[in-house]
């Protein structure tokens, strides 16, 4: 499954990635704290939703990110 | 739906961000209401999610004086709390289907102005910069965070505190933001009491 960027009404129209809670390779849950980003003066993280291992984080801390985009892949399992 | 308000009075940030964790807890878990601390803190720097080291213009300044200087895990950047500075840390369920941050910090500046007014004094909103102003410059400051759509930390609002201190900084991160207060705007200090009263009035309407 594929962990994308959610549409956030904010000023800024983009978020930044702040976080990472979880590296590749590492098993999570359903509902694990992944990531962690900040648009217009505010923070907000997201969960996995899935159990299952992050396989792939495609962005890295500090880039910026688009809704919809895909930044990471979690394998089901 | 109800709301729950706490006046914690003057607090060390560390003991107001504990507190703050435990209600949000709570409150992601639905075993408390909607609620929103009113509080003053310690003198204190903060460094928000998005502070970068430019924006810390005299490290020493702070070191002198025994100040604190911590991260949070908030949006924004550097900012300065003291005593007589109004802090407001709503800690409230957004719609997650919305996901409407934008909202959510344009009710809280709305509020600021609203409630500064009703206490005679006149500040405005900026269409391009958050927080609020007065005569350009800045008088309240927001950072809040967010996790699984309930909110918390929040807006700072420069009541009676001694503005100093943000001479040694960009506040927000913001290079030549001037920053004012309140009181110097009325030429005298406000009494607490009644700004945490008008406060509490404009929270109940926008929050419950």
């Amino acid at each position: 499954m594929f962990l994308n960027v959610p549409e956030v009404s904010s000023r800024d129209g983009m978020s930044v990635i702040t976080e990472w809670f979880a590296l590749p390779g590492e098993r999570v849950v359903k509902g694990q704290d992944i990531v962690e980003l900040s648009s217009d003066k505010a923070t907000f993280d997201l969960q996995s939703p899935c159990d299952g291992v992050l396989v792939d984080v495609v962005r890295k801390r500090g880039e910026n990110v688009s809704a919809g985009e895909t930044i990471a892949e979690i394998r089901e399992i | 739906m109800s709301l729950r308000l706490l006046d914690m009075g003057l607090v060390p940030y560390e003991n107001a961000l504990k507190e703050q964790e435990n209600i949000l807890t709570n409150r992601i878990a639905d075993l408390t209401e909607d609620t929103v601390l009113l509080l003053e803190h310690y003198p204190v720097v903060t460094l928000g999610r998005s502070f970068n080291d430019t924006g810390l213009r005299d490290a020493d300044f702070f070191a002198r004086k025994n100040i604190s200087i911590v991260r949070a895990d908030r949006g924004g950047g550097i900012t300065y709390h003291s005593p007589g500075q109004l802090v407001i840390y709503p800690i409230v369920r957004i719609d997650p289907a919305s996901r409407d941050i934008s909202s959510f910090i344009d009710i809280l500046e709305i509020m600021v102005v609203a409630a500064l007014g009703d206490l005679g004094v006149d500040t405005q909103r900026d269409p391009f910069r958050r927080g609020v102003w007065a005569t350009g410059k800045k008088i309240a400051f927001t950072g809040i965070k967010f996790k699984r759509w309930v909110s918390c930390h929040g807006v700072a609002v420069n009541i009676n505190n001694d503005i100093s201190a943000f001479e040694m900084m960009d506040p927000c991160g913001e290079p030549g933001t001037k920053v004012t207060s309140a009181s110097i705007l009325s030429g005298k200090p406000l009494d607490m009491n009644e700004v945490k009263k008008v406060f509490s009035v404009h929270l109940e309407r926008v929050f419950s």
